[in-house]
């Protein structure tokens, strides 16, 4: 199931919440919760929902006994190498398995016969949530969770569990037990989940279609990209720039909005990314918590910047190739990872500083990075790749526009400004700044509540009615 | 909200009681905020339940919707039958039809310029400037594409079960489902959309032409001696009607070039060439703006130059009833999202009705033959969408129109998809019978090939008449090769 289809929206979602607030006690509203969560991940996956039961159970069974060894003991350390190996392994076979094998027949020649193993959904975010119960119970940063379900619950919670944000155990734990959501909660739940829905519907949805337009759609013929003209490519990256964050933080926006309307307060993922002036600052406000994952659970672990230069590099080059990895098994996410760590090993040796100096600069410089990072991430053929940045200086012997091309970007030249608009601060800021005023101001007040009782509702109805001619529209970043 | 806390230990510490009640104000609209939202949110909610409001059809974009999925085991642990209900709950949302018509409303008002583009462009094969190879190259083709006729046929019927055609229901609501089974075979390419009228993208696929090359002149070297072929391509209204200052460079094949060059590949049939005509009316109403079909107008000046290759005179438009029926939306109207400035100039659809008879019998596809019926009919109060079904009763597998006033024998063989629908009741006059074959659904219920056919009603004139974008479409053209035989 995914959060933009009506059936979620309409039935699943008003379902779950009506027979949350009809029970009473915490236990109660746990188990509708775990009974809502898996009912929503078998939907999607009725027979690897077996996986994701399996998984937690064993790293629960192993941090249980974890908590009763000697802090730092060999023998806890033996017990989660054992819950790291167990998940990394079923993790390794389930979204590697067949992408290590092709790339073993192409060099030996063996195996004969790749088995074509279904990528569970969800598994690379649940597995790292895991990852985070198991580590922080060795080292003692979280309490160990004795009940089975409560544990199922953390894992498996419908906001999260299939596409982050990748909330770690020990942040929400106090709130899994005990949680109250105050009024104000809720209806800022309830905002976030409408902006989300929104952007999702209508903004990742339309610049979808002006990509795939300007681009090739998805399982398109890519020899296409060669005849595309100068403009058709630089407008189409751009939209699917603005696509892929609209997309996946309207994902963020819907988890943390529905948290918060039963009181969870889960860890922001996006804080604006496309406002950054620099690679590192853009991976800490991209997808915040794959990114302090990898900090607190890889980097770290491995010396961090603490063991000398060479020994930094090699941390990050580790770090980065596995981050590419982890969205997915094939060699173009492997490229655009260490595409990024290029560029953060040049900032922490010597760009950082100079790209202090000028704020216009610094801001231009990320906005190419990871604007050309977006090609290497789209197309996951070499050829498409090469033909793409080839057209885009005028390479391939095409106008620099065609009709196509300005037709379609002069139809969405207004929804791209206003996509473009909702990468940046400024609506918040308004809104903020009103919200302010309000307090004091009885006309700020006036426009606030206007704006605070129909935004939410008029931008759940233009959903509504995106959604219903457009049954299908996944995110993006269910493939990872 | 952790911030309004932290305001309002602020402000208490101020003794600003004034904010303080602004902190309240806003506590309260919060809770306005979630009623309001709660309530709509419920609204919706509880109408999604109510399953007499859900539509099972789909007016505008002529389908039947999903159906709720029958369940399985295996339809279960695949994940089918839960896709099913997701699929069936969105697809048959009520106020479906509103809903999509706020959406296009609300897309209208950013995406307003005159011109527009809907769908992919395909880049099409180049069109070679030489006729294509001779004989032995052509019918190697034509046994390789006998060889796959059975596969492909299977193929047909399967996207055939996915969207049911429902012959009986269509018989007392003419319209309705009519053409589903069509768009399941022939999908629209991109659209261009300017102002109130929209064009096909025709893209030239070199493989497919030649197939429909073979098959065609197949038809010619089997029925030689026993009866004239006759085949004619028609353009789309991209080719004719769209104006040179936007067809100049952009992405859509040369029609006349592509035409040009099957007709030269075709030696054993008669060509008949209506580009240059089409071309000198093209300021007539001759295709539809909202709809991808040309009109009978246009289809009557395919006819004078069918008639011109045969020697006949052709009967002038005078001879003919006019029938009129406005509020036209078509094909393009729908996939193109409902753009309000084609629901506010609709087409209208003129029909001529022959003088001789208006009566046509029509075998469905459920293999029920039905006599009588009428070869224009009245859609005076059928749907918006519906309209170009007043020919002809619409597609369907086979169809005889019988002239009282001859009595010759003569008779002659249609082979056609939608184009030819508007085309065949200017032949009436010609034939004591006409037969009309949808080469699509016909061997689904009569398993005779085309000479046999010819045989059995001594037809002496076999009329190939389809649509420029059907001889780029690899499972029309199999279907056409997989008759002549």
């Amino acid at each position: 199931m995914v959060f933009s289809s009506l059936f979620f929206i309409f039935f699943f979602l008003p379902l779950n919440l009506l027979i949350y607030l009809s029970v009473k006690s915490i236990k109660a509203k746990n188990r509708v919760m775990l009974i809502f969560s898996l009912i929503f991940y078998a939907w999607g996956e009725p027979v690897y929902i077996l996986l994701l039961v399996g998984m937690t159970f064993i790293d629960w069974w192993l941090s249980l006994r974890v908590s009763v060894c000697e802090k730092g003991s060999k023998k806890a350390r033996l017990l989660l190498a054992g819950a790291v190996f167990a998940d990394l392994l079923l993790l390794g076979i389930f979204k590697y398995g067949t992408f290590t094998l092709s790339n073993l027949k192409i060099l030996t020649g063996f195996p004969q016969h790749i088995p074509d193993i279904m990528l569970p959904i969800g598994i690379s975010f649940y597995t790292f949530q895991l990852l985070t119960y198991c580590v922080d119970v060795y080292r003692g940063a979280a309490p160990v969770q004795k009940s089975f379900p409560t544990l199922l619950l953390y894992v498996s919670m419908f906001h999260q569990c299939i596409a982050g944000p990748i909330v770690r155990y020990k942040d929400i734990n106090a709130e899994l037990e005990n949680r109250r959501a105050t009024s104000d909660d809720i209806s800022a739940g309830i905002n976030r989940f409408a902006v989300g829905l929104a952007k999702k519907a209508l903004i990742a949805n339309t610049c979808a279609v002006i990509a795939d337009r300007l681009l090739i759609a998805d399982g398109g013929d890519i020899s296409l990209l060669a005849s595309r003209s100068v403009l058709s490519l630089w407008v189409g990256v751009l939209a699917f720039s603005i696509q892929i964050y609209a997309d996946f933080s309207a994902y963020s926006d819907m988890a943390i909005g529905m948290g918060k309307m039963i009181g969870i307060h889960y860890t922001e993922n996006f804080d604006y990314p496309y406002m950054s002036r620099s690679v590192s600052e853009f991976w800490r406000r991209w997808h915040m918590t794959l990114g302090s994952f990898f900090r607190d659970y890889l980097y770290i672990p491995l010396g961090g910047s603490r063991k000398g230069l060479a020994r930094m590099v090699l941390n990050l080059f580790i770090v980065w190739a596995l981050t590419g990895l982890w969205h997915g098994a094939s060699w173009n996410f492997v490229l655009w990872g260490l595409y990024f760590f290029v560029f953060i090993a040049a900032e922490k040796l010597f760009l950082g500083r100079a790209l202090e100096k000028n704020r216009v600069i610094s801001h231009i410089y990320l906005l190419v990075a990871v604007y050309f990072g977006w090609i290497l991430f789209k197309f996951d053929d070499m050829s498409a790749i090469g033909s793409v940045l080839k057209g885009m200086f005028g390479l391939n012997g095409n106008p620099l526009s065609d009709f196509e091309s300005r037709t379609t970007v002069m139809s969405y030249i207004v929804m791209l400004i206003i996509s473009v608009i909702a990468c940046t601060p400024v609506i918040r800021n308004i809104s903020e700044r009103l919200k302010y005023s309000a307090l004091n101001s009885g006309k700020a007040f006036a426009v606030y509540s206007a704006a605070q009782l129909v935004i939410p509702v008029v931008l759940l109805v233009l959903s509504a009615a995106a959604l219903v001619g457009n049954s299908y529209n996944p995110f993006l970043y269910f493939r990872f | 909200m952790k911030e309004s806390n932290e305001k309002k230990s602020d402000v208490a510490e101020n003794g600003e009681k004034e904010i303080l009640s602004g902190v309240r104000r806003l506590r309260i609209l919060g809770i306005f905020n979630i009623r309001i939202f709660m309530l709509v949110l419920f609204a919706f909610f509880i109408v999604s339940l109510i399953i007499p409001l859900r539509p099972s059809y789909s007016e505008s974009e002529k389908r039947e919707l999903a159906k709720f999925p029958s369940f399985s085991f295996s339809a279960l642990f695949s994940g089918d039958y839960f896709d099913g209900i997701n699929e069936w709950y969105a697809d048959t949302f009520p106020f479906r039809e509103a809903l999509t018509g706020l959406n296009a409303r609300v897309s209208a008002l950013f995406g307003k310029t005159d011109v527009q583009i809907h769908g992919t462009v395909e880049q099409g094969d180049e069109i070679p400037d030489l006729p294509p190879e001779s004989e032995d190259s052509s019918s190697s083709e034509q046994t390789e594409h006998q060889g796959t006729e059975s596969g492909e046929s299977s193929e047909n019927q399967s996207s055939e079960s996915s969207s049911p055609s429902s012959s009986e229901e269509s018989q007392s609501q003419p319209g309705s489902g009519d053409t589903a089974a069509d768009n399941s075979t022939q999908t629209l390419g991109a659209l261009l959309i300017n102002g109130d009228t929209a064009y096909e993208y025709y893209n030239f696929v070199r493989s497919t032409a030649d197939s429909y090359i073979a098959a065609i002149n197949n038809a010619g070297k089997l029925l030689e001696g026993k009866a004239t072929v006759y085949d004619i391509i028609v353009p789309n209204s991209m080719g004719i009607c769209a104006p040179e200052s936007i067809t100049s460079g952009i992405n859509t094949s040369d029609q006349k070039k592509a035409i040009n060059y099957m007709y030269s590949g075709m030696n054993s049939v008669k060509t008949v060439p209506v580009f240059d005509t089409l071309k000198a009316h093209r300021n007539e109403y001759i295709y539809f703006r909202t709809d991808h079909h040309w009109t009978a107008l246009g289809a009557y000046y395919a006819y004078c130059e069918l008639m011109k290759a045969k020697g006949v005179s052709p009967s002038t438009l005078d001879s003919f009833t006019v029938r009129e029926f406005p509020g036209y939306l078509g094909s393009f109207y729908t996939s193109s999202g409902k753009l309000p400035q084609f629901a506010a100039n609709p087409d209208t659809v003129y029909a001529y009705q022959p003088k001789e008879t208006n009566s046509i019998d029509v075998l469905y596809e459920n293999g029920v033959w039905k006599y009588g019926q009428e070869i224009i009919s009245d859609m005076t109060t059928a749907s918006q969408g519906s309209k170009y079904l007043t020919f002809i009763k619409g597609d369907r597998p086979l169809s005889i129109i019988k002239n009282p006033a001859l009595t010759d024998g003569s008779a002659c063989v249609v082979i056609k998809e939608s184009y030819g629908n508007a085309f065949v009741p200017f032949l009436v006059s010609h034939y004591q019978n006409v037969y009309i074959i949808d080469y699509r659904y016909f061997s689904k219920v009569d398993k005779r090939g085309l000479v046999q056919f010819c045989t059995d009603t001594g037809a002496k004139d076999v009329i190939f008449i389809n649509n420029v974008s059907a001889t780029r479409s690899k499972s029309l053209v199999t279907s056409i090769a997989g008759l002549v035989r």
